[in-house]
């Protein structure tokens, strides 16, 4: 097992700056091949921007990233699209839009539309049945089904997902992270998901980046960076335990009322 | 179900518009004109219409993509008003209204004002929406200017102007229409081809870059396009509301916003529409000639409403 | 040759010369075309301004059957109002126009859009372009009409009787001198449009030994402030009815001064509403209209 071949997408010492703030600060992370990694940190700890910056939707500023050993800076759009999806938090189209057409859009930058790949994305992800509805009409939740599905359409190996499961029921949350899941085992996708919900995260990750004021405050398998003291240096002031679940064994984060 | 609704609306609009094309030049003021006369008077009217019309739909549809503003048109980024400015300042300047002397003028107010905006757009990280402010602000600028000249100038001078302002199609000749076609149909190929970017554009600016378009370069590109097509329609023919506004959510209502059918059928309706408006604008109140872009909009209007009250349902 | 004969030859030959030669004089329109008489007198005239519509009938007389085709508002002579229309003089119908095949259009530079006459040329047609913003030139458009009517002893006849009429006011304004009133014409209220140089209706006024308040001013209809007219108090203010009728508009333009009981023509009672259907035609009756004009301004002239 060469470390090197596993790497799907690294990141070495990130710096992003919005102005006078920093939001990136000498962060690094390596997503392998068959992982899930799952991002977690408070608000404003540069979750989303390190993903953007990945993705190639915001630009380097400083640092280097490296998509199967090649440097992002080097490749096309169209090229780096092919090897790295993003997906977001959702969707506002300012015009009608099927949701079969929507999903289709994942294959844009290589050329016409794949009816058959729409197909089998939204079978996967379980938003056949929504095809001919106009996005706009459908729920937060459905809506990021067609997200996925569009994801799936684009066939980066490399996913990240920015909170892009937060609006959909526990079914097809459950859904979701089952898929993700199997395209990390069977498909070799190596997937960077930060969400919304702690555990949930915790049930499906291999890995975990701890992200603390753009600064990498952990990383490594989940059951050892999810600890009480690394959770509880992050977010101050709540009350936590982590204790693996009796299920799973995946850790688990319990809160507690502050009395 | 809709799959075949492009298909549909592509021979529907190609029926309208063959009707459109030819009863502009069968119906006139006058009853039996000379065939000679009709090539020389009607036919260039008839086709610089539907060259303008398919031309102002075009950029109108690009636009909104670009912008992800339903409520943009190809006047929103101003560069009317600089054609209009340039029009303004040929007739100061003594020239002929014609093609080589007015038109000229007004092509190259719109290609001012469009550069401006395009030195704005290139510089990196100007964010789309500030570049859609900034042209909404240039054609408050060039309006004002338009406005300012008219206030101080002869009286009779602005009759001329104010009808040029609301679209006249009066001034076509043979050649300016076919050069107008020829200018408009390379520039909404261009348009066209860039289907594959517009679309990825009605996700959002962010998942287009995600999705692997070059967003930077689309818009330069569109943005080019669009400002030259204005530019020729606007030269030739003055400003035409509505049509640039209108056609293309009509196409999306029936046919979705894809733009590989989105577009031609923009052009297909945008020509046809035109043609009708202007066949109207002449037959109304002979012997006097309404301007075109009143009729687009008198009938236009009513009937979009109409259009948009009924597809509630199928949203 | 014996000296007689060469003396005959020589003046012959001379007067051969002078009549090959293009006369110096040659009678020129608007866009600078020599205009000859027609070997057959157009029978299908259009003309694209009421006062064009005068003009032809002026020179026409009684054959007025030739006139077919006339701009809007042609209602002088009254014979002309039956006439096909071709739309309003500023923006008449190409189509209306070249539909009753005319063998002779009559445009005016001073109101006719100048690329729809331009686009009647290109099609072919005989059109006859005079310029009527001078008195000279509605002298001159006499002589163009009459010529390319194919009547030039009318024409030259009518340019004679316009000039002399023209100097009967000019005589009257010379004995009038030290009389020079202070004229504004308004045409309209909100905003108030006037009467500027480069017009026929400024050279009339002079005509009258009368001035413009506002002859400084290059546009031709200009909107100058309220505030302007206040401050060059002119003697006189004339609402100019160009269709005659003492509608209520023309009255209520005039009450608008009534506050500005500073001004002259106010206190004198020297604003008022002039029947100007005849002053604003460039045509024959511009002379029945300035004696109008004259009458209002020097009660008590001779007509």
């Amino acid at each position: 097992m060469k470390p090197d071949d596993r790497v799907l997408l690294g990141a070495y010492g990130l710096i992003h700056r919005f102005g006078p703030a920093t939001a990136l600060s000498e962060v690094s992370v390596e997503l392998r091949r068959g992982e899930l990694t799952a991002l977690i940190g408070p608000n404003g700890s540069g979750k989303s921007t390190l993903l953007k910056v990945t993705a190639g939707i915001l630009p380097i500023q400083g640092g280097v990233v490296k998509l199967q050993g090649k440097e992002l800076r080097s490749m096309s759009s169209a090229a780096r699209a092919s090897c790295v999806t993003y997906v977001g938090g959702g969707i506002r189209p300012e015009f009608p839009l099927r949701a079969r057409e929507a999903v289709g859009l994942g294959s844009v930058s290589r050329g016409p539309s794949e009816p058959a790949k729409v197909q089998w994305a939204m079978d996967a992800c379980g938003c056949w049945g929504l095809r001919e509805r106009d996005v706009a009409s459908l729920s937060g939740g459905e809506q990021q089904l067609v997200m996925l599905a569009r994801a799936l359409v684009q066939g980066g190996r490399v996913l990240l997902l920015d909170e892009s499961l937060s609006k959909m029921d526990l079914h097809h949350q459950t859904r979701s992270g089952e898929l993700l899941r199997r395209l990390c085992r069977d498909d070799g996708y190596a997937v960077g998901l930060v969400a919304h919900d702690l555990n949930l995260a915790a049930e499906w990750a291999d890995t975990a980046l701890l992200l603390n004021g753009g600064r990498v405050a952990g990383f490594g398998p989940v059951r050892e960076v999810l600890t009480s003291q690394s959770l509880g240096a992050l977010y101050p002031g709540a009350s936590l335990t982590v204790a693996p679940s009796p299920a799973s064994g995946a850790p688990k984060v319990f809160f507690a009322r502050s009395r | 179900m809709r799959a075949g609704a492009p298909a549909r609306l592509a021979v529907i609009g190609a029926a309208f518009g063959l009707l459109a094309f030819t009863l502009s030049l069968k119906l006139g003021v006058a009853d039996h004109l000379d065939p000679e006369l009709i090539v020389q008077l009607r036919l260039p009217r008839a086709l610089l219409a539907a060259a303008v019309g398919a031309g102002l739909a075009v950029a109108g549809a690009a636009l909104q993509a670009l912008f992800a503003n339903p409520l943009c048109e190809p006047y929103t980024l101003g560069i009317s008003s600089g054609s209009a400015l340039g029009a303004v300042l040929g007739g100061a300047l003594g020239l002929a209204a014609d093609y080589g002397g007015v038109g000229l003028t007004a092509f190259a107010g719109a290609l001012v004002f469009a550069a401006v905006l395009q030195l704005l757009g290139s510089r990196g990280g100007f964010p789309t929406s500030s570049l859609l402010l900034a042209g909404v602000m240039l054609g408050f600028l060039g309006s004002s200017l338009v406005a300012l000249w008219m206030a101080l100038a002869d009286a009779a001078g602005i009759q001329g102007a104010l009808f040029w302002l609301l679209g006249d199609l009066s001034r076509a000749r043979l050649q300016g229409a076919v050069l107008t076609w020829a200018a408009v149909g390379l520039l909404i190929s261009t348009l066209w081809s860039r289907w594959r970017g517009l679309d990825a554009l009605l996700l959002g600016e962010e998942d287009a870059r995600a999705l692997g378009i070059d967003v930077p370069a689309l818009r330069k590109r569109v943005l080019i396009s669009a400002s030259l097509l204005v530019g020729f329609c606007v030269s030739s023919a003055g400003m035409i509301g509505f049509v640039g506004l209108v056609v293309p959510h009509f196409i999306r209502r029936f046919a979705g916003s894809l733009h590989s059918s989105l577009i031609p059928l923009s052009a297909l309706w945008g020509a046809a529409v035109l043609m009708a408006a202007d066949l109207g604008a002449r037959l109304a109140a002979s012997p006097y000639e309404l301007p075109v872009g009143v009729v687009t909009a008198l009938f236009g209007a009513p009937l979009f409403l109409w259009v948009l009250t009924r597809a509630r349902g199928t949203r | 040759m014996s000296l007689r004969a060469e003396i005959i030859a020589l003046l012959a030959s001379t007067a051969l010369a002078a009549f090959a030669a293009p006369s110096e004089g040659a009678l020129v329109d608007a866009l600078g075309r020599e205009i000859k008489v027609p070997a057959a007198s157009p029978k299908r005239v259009v003309t694209l301004a009421p006062s064009l519509a005068e003009l032809a009938a002026d020179v026409l007389g009684a054959e007025l059957d030739a006139i077919v085709g006339v701009s809007e508002y042609t209602d002088y002579p009254r014979a002309l109002e039956r006439a096909t229309k071709v739309g309003p003089f500023h923006r008449f119908n190409l189509e209306s126009v070249v539909a009753l095949k005319p063998d002779l259009v009559l445009a005016t530079a001073d109101g006719n859009p100048s690329d729809r006459v331009l686009r009647l040329q290109e099609l072919g047609l005989n059109v006859v372009v005079v310029d009527t913003s001078t008195l000279a030139g509605v002298e001159h458009s006499f002589r163009l009409a009459g010529l390319s009517l194919g009547r030039p002893k009318d024409g030259e006849a009518l340019a004679g009787r316009f000039k002399a009429g023209l100097q009967a006011f000019r005589g009257r304004a010379a004995a009038r001198a030290g009389l020079a009133p202070r004229v504004l014409f308004q045409l309209d209220r909100e905003p108030l449009v006037s009467v500027g140089g480069g017009t026929f209706l400024q050279e009339a006024l002079s005509a009258l030994g009368a001035e413009n308040a506002l002859s400084d001013l290059r546009t031709r209809y200009p909107r100058p402030a309220l505030e302007e007219v206040v401050r060059r108090d002119p003697d006189w203010i004339l609402i100019l009815a160009m269709d005659g009728r003492e509608s209520g508009a023309f009255r209520r333009m005039a009450d608008d001064w009534k506050p500005f009981t500073g001004m002259k023509a106010v206190k004198a009672g020297q604003v008022r509403v002039l029947d100007a259907s005849e002053l604003g035609r460039p045509s024959m009756r511009l002379l029945s209209g300035l004696s109008r004009l004259e009458r209002e301004l020097f009660p008590g002239a001779l007509p």
